[in-house]
C-alpha cells in the first residue's frame, strides 16, 4: 500500500480541485442522506416490533395467570 | 429470514471493499487526461451513475413485466424499489454531470447538448412514476397500471439511447463504444473498477431497501394476528406497494 500512495501521481488540487471535489462530495452526501433515512426506518421498525414483543408477553402472563387453577376454599380451611 | 435479507452483509462489505478501490485506482492510478486534466476525475462517478441510472430503469420495466405475467406482488416491490433507487441514483448523475460541464464548458446545462437533454427527459418521466402510484387508492390497480407505465419508460431508455447516439451532433465525449473506447488501460481499469462498485452499491442499497419494505409488511401482519384488524392503524394512501 506504501509503495502504491508512494509511486501515485501528486494530485493538482488547484482550480479543478474544487469541481471535482464537489462532484465526490455530492455523491458522498446523497449517500449519507440516504442511509440517514434507511436508519430512521429501522429505527422504527425496531420499536414496533419491540411494542408487539411487550404485547405479546404481557398476554402470555394473562393466559398462563388464567389456566392457573383457583385454590379451593375448603381445602383452605 | 426473507430472500432479500439473505447474503446482505457480504454484498455490503464487497461493496465498501469496491468503492474504496476504486476511489484509489481513479485517484492514484488512473493518468491525468491530456486535454481536460484532473477535471477528467468526475468521469469517473458521473458515467458510472448514469450507466446503472438507465440501467436500473430499463430493469424496472422487466421486472413490471414479470408482475404482470405471474401477478406475484413481489416483482411489483422489485420493480418500484429499482425505480427509485434509479432516480436517485440518476439525480447524483446528473449533477455530477452539471458540475463536470461549468468545469470544462464554462456552463451548469446546455440545451443544445442531445445527451444532457435526454437523459433529464428520461429522469423527468421517471419523476411522475410515483405520484401515478400514489394517485391509486387501490392496490391491485396501483400494481397493474405502475407496471405498465414502468414497462412503457423503460422500453424508451434504450430507444432514447441509441436515438442520441446515431445523432449527429457530437458535443458530448464520446469515450466509450462497443469495440472498447479510446481510453488507455488504466483509465480503463478504474473506468469499469468504479462502474462495478457503483453497480453494487446499487445492487446493496436496493436489497436493503426491499428488506425494509418487507420487514415493515411482516410487522404489519405480525400486529393483526396478535391482535386482530381493530388494532391496526388505517393505512394512508402510499405510492410504495403494500
Amino acid at each position: 500500500m506504501i509503495t502504491f500512495f508512494a509511486q501515485a501521481p501528486a494530485l493538482p488540487l488547484h482550480a479543478a480541485g474544487k469541481y471535482v471535489a464537489g462532484a465526490y462530495i455530492v455523491f458522498i452526501l446523497m449517500l449519507i442522506v440516504y442511509v440517514g433515512i434507511m436508519a430512521r426506518r429501522l429505527h422504527t421498525n425496531q420499536r414496533e416490533i419491540q411494542e408487539l414483543k411487550l404485547l405479546l408477553e404481557q398476554r402470555e402472563r394473562q393466559e398462563l395467570a388464567a389456566q392457573q387453577p383457583v385454590p379451593d376454599s375448603e381445602q383452605v380451611a | 429470514m426473507t430472500t432479500h435479507v439473505r447474503h446482505l452483509r457480504g454484498l455490503t462489505i464487497a461493496t465498501a471493499v469496491m468503492l474504496t478501490v476504486s476511489l484509489a485506482l481513479v485517484f492514484f492510478y488512473a493518468p491525468l487526461d491530456a486535454e481536460q486534466g484532473f477535471i477528467q476525475k468526475i468521469f469517473y462517478i458521473h458515467v458510472p451513475l448514469a450507466i446503472v441510472s438507465l440501467v436500473g430503469f430499463t430493469l424496472g420495466g422487466a421486472f413490471a413485466v414479470a408482475y404482470l405475467r405471474t401477478g406475484n406482488r413481489v416483482w411489483d416491490m422489485r420493480s418500484y424499489c429499482v425505480i427509485h433507487m434509479s432516480l436517485i441514483f440518476s439525480v447524483g448523475g446528473l449533477l455530477a454531470g452539471s458540475i463536470w460541464a461549468k468545469a470544462s464548458w464554462g456552463h451548469w446545462w446546455v440545451w443544445s447538448e442531445p445527451t444532457l437533454v435526454s437523459y433529464l427527459i428520461v429522469i423527468l418521466l421517471f419523476c411522475t412514476y410515483q405520484p401515478l402510484r400514489f394517485s391509486i387508492e387501490d392496490p391491485e390497480r396501483q400494481s397493474r397500471y405502475a407496471a405498465v407505465f414502468a414497462i412503457v419508460c423503460g422500453a424508451f431508455v434504450p430507444i432514447n439511447f441509441i436515438v442520441v447516439r446515431l445523432s449527429t451532433q457530437f458535443l458530448h465525449p464520446r469515450v466509450l463504444n462497443l469495440e472498447g473506447g479510446n481510453l488507455p488501460n488504466s483509465m480503463k481499469l478504474a473506468f469499469y473498477t468504479s462502474l462495478l462498485a457503483i453497480a453494487l452499491l446499487f445492487a446493496t442499497l436496493m436489497r436493503y431497501e426491499m428488506a425494509a419494505k418487507e420487514t415493515r409488511i411482516e410487522t404489519r401482519r405480525l400486529r393483526r394476528r396478535l391482535l386482530g384488524d381493530d388494532a391496526l392503524r388505517p393505512l394512508g394512501r402510499s405510492a410504495a406497494p403494500q
